[in-house]
């Protein structure tokens, strides 16, 4: 009995593959729904998926193990004071802090020559270079050693406009001014990535000597500090860490401390909600495709009525006439995903091109793709066949 | 073969019509019998009942010994398909379908694969007459043809009860004439029961069997031989 099932399940399928290369043009317009709609979510499926994966990769090569910490005042009025001291001794709590430097910025123009440019200056300990991922192209860096010196490292931007508004490049002793106070260029740095972690981008950026912020502001107090997380330790239990030591050492105030992982944690979380946002456009336009499957294989069955009871009068058991019926929605359905999947990798594969990112498809496009078919063509299938199989043969063969 | 006992159907609707009342009947194995009767008599009701595609409101059809009344409707389909033929007036083949193809489709309800389905559909289209053109389409035939066709499906499966309801109705007097000659063959060859609805007198008149209905009940049933007319 089975193996004559299979048989006649089989010719079955036949048939309904038959029936809809005879019907061609208006099954074409049957798919158009679900086409629209797969590549519609396949298509934000990989934009999501790589804009994801760009996202992380910038933190891979800033670091993961980063830790941005800014001293918040409790009243807004007055100022959180940090002592350096306290900063450069966090290693060695072992707290989960394995490196941190103390920042103080202020933003201004420098001077060099005929050129102004809008920089940031940053007064910072030896361990920005490292935290930053900074490399010194030439001269040097400036080092705790220099005390109040009044040196200059300058980033790759801005020697490049300060070269292109001179005409001639910068070189190691050249002067230039910040806020009235004359410095020595004593480095320049390599081309670095802006830092969003750290929140601080180099290439617009002179760094000084961490005491000679004296020089430039009147009230040096400690803006940003970076530090770095131990190996293998939790980030979140060393930010608590980090919040209650510096607790006990300030006197008004606290610490701020962001981590790298929670920032990659809020991105994944707003990747979620995009996602849900994906799943919600992908069910609006499953019905809206299943819908126009529906419809067409309602015409169908209406229009095929003298079929359907030549069919029952000849032998067919209502549920062959039911199987027919589910098996050329099914296959509608998968045609129009796999033509939408095709669609959604191409304009995916288009977009994530155009956005400069390297194309990874998204792992959950595939098996969604042919999920989509499936549950389109079982749902919206399942009423025109079940009204196909309930016509009365009598009434059916009499129709016209 | 076929035994009809108090059979009754009655439809439901805004106005409930009895449309066979008390019908009785016996047909032999073999028989050949004209259904006739005027539009309304329930002639084409009792087809469709013998047929198993209605259900009687009360009474016994009886296929073979079978008791149909007991059967589930997949029973139903099963015994249609192995027992009985229909041949239809607008002959009702699938355009797309090629003749052959369409004379092998009750075969696909019963499992066959697709090659040994051809091989008897082929056969059965020699049996009518119609072994050179298996290949064409419907739209490439006659009206004749087609009905050749059709009767080549109701034989496909080897059954043992043919219905006819107006199997001539769309044909001219001569095509009509050799499709009846066609049957009256078919049932010496191959022992067939026919059963055929007709409304045209010269039709009937060459069947060796004549039941004419009327408001819903057996009126006559006449077996004699009618002067003047050859029954093959």
């Amino acid at each position: 009995m089975t193996v004559h099932g299979t048989i006649i399940s089989r010719a079955i399928v036949n048939e309904a593959i038959g029936n809809l290369n005879a019907v061609g043009g208006k099954s074409l317009l049957a798919i158009v729904g679900i086409v629209i709609g797969t590549a519609a979510v396949i298509t934000m499926l990989h934009v999501g998926h790589n804009a994801r994966q760009a996202a992380l990769s910038q933190f891979e090569t800033l670091g993961t193990d980063l830790v941005t910490m800014r001293p918040q005042s409790a009243d807004g009025w007055t100022s959180a004071h940090v002592s350096v001291a306290d900063v450069l001794d966090l290693p060695k709590h072992d707290i989960g802090i394995s490196a941190a430097s103390a920042m103080v910025k202020a933003g201004g123009k420098i001077r060099a020559g005929r050129s102004e440019v809008q920089a940031t200056l940053i007064a910072a300990t030896d361990g920005i270079y490292a935290l930053g991922k900074a490399r010194v192209e030439k001269g040097r860096a400036t080092s705790d050693l220099d005390g109040f010196a009044p040196f200059a490292v300058i980033g790759s931007r801005i020697a490049a406009d300060i070269r292109a508004d001179n005409g001639m490049a910068v070189t190691i002793g050249d002067r230039i001014t910040f806020r009235g106070q004359i410095l020595t260029v004593i480095g320049i740095l390599e081309q670095t990535p802006a830092n969003f972690i750290l929140n601080m981008e180099l290439n617009r950026s002179v760094i000084v000597p961490f005491a000679a912020a004296r020089r430039i502001t009147t009230n040096p107090a400690i803006t940003n500090i970076a530090g770095r997380l131990s190996d293998g330790r939790d980030d979140v239990e060393a930010a608590a860490n980090v919040r209650d030591y510096f607790a006990k050492r300030m006197a008004s105030g606290f610490m701020q401390v962001t981590t790298a992982r929670e920032m990659i944690a809020s991105i994944q979380e707003q990747m979620r909600i995009y996602a849900t946002l994906i799943l919600g456009i992908g069910a609006v336009s499953l019905v809206v495709g299943g819908v126009g499957i529906m419809n067409v294989m309602l015409m169908s069955v209406i229009e095929r009525r003298q079929e359907i009871g030549l069919r029952l009068a000849v032998g067919a058991k209502r549920s062959d006439i039911r199987l027919m019926f589910l098996c050329e929605t099914l296959i509608l359905a998968t045609i129009g995903s796999a033509i939408g999947t095709a669609l959604g990798y191409l304009a995916g594969w288009i977009f994530v091109g155009g956005s400069g990112w390297q194309f990874e498809p998204a792992p959950a496009a595939l098996p969604l793709g042919a999920g989509m078919a499936l549950i389109v063509g079982l749902f919206f299938g399942i009423y025109p066949a079940t009204r196909a199989a309930r016509l009365d043969p009598v009434a059916a063969l009499r129709s016209e | 073969m076929l035994a009809i006992e108090g059979v009754s159907k009655i439809y439901e609707g805004r106005n409930t019509a009895l449309v066979l009342k008390d019908v009785s009947l016996s047909v032999k194995r073999g028989d050949f019998c004209a259904l006739t009767g005027a539009s309304g008599s329930g002639k084409t009701t009792l087809m469709n009942l013998i047929g198993l595609l209605d259900r009687p409101t009360s009474g016994v059809i009886d296929i073979a010994g079978t008791n149909t009344n007991s059967l589930s409707a997949d029973a139903a389909a099963d015994l249609r398909n192995r027992m009985i033929g229909f041949v239809f007036q607008s002959f009702h083949l699938l355009p797309r379908h090629s003749a052959i193809d369409n004379v092998a489709l009750p075969l696909i309800y019963r499992g066959i694969g697709r090659t040994k389905r051809r091989a008897k559909a082929a056969q059965a289209l020699r049996q009518v007459g119609l072994g050179e053109r298996m290949w064409h389409k419907p739209d490439e035939l006659s009206g004749g043809q087609r009905q050749r066709v059709a009767i080549a499906r109701a034989l496909v499966a080897g059954p043992s009860l043919l219905l006819a309801d107006e199997p001539t109705g769309n044909l001219d007097s001569q095509t009509a004439a050799e499709i009846i000659s066609l049957f009256l063959t078919l049932r010496a060859e191959l022992g067939l029961t026919v059963i055929m609805v007709t409304h045209d007198p010269t039709i009937a008149a060459r069947c060796p069997r004549r039941i004419v209905m009327r408001d819903g009940q057996v009126f006559d049933d006449n077996t004699n031989r009618l002067r003047g007319i050859e029954v093959a």
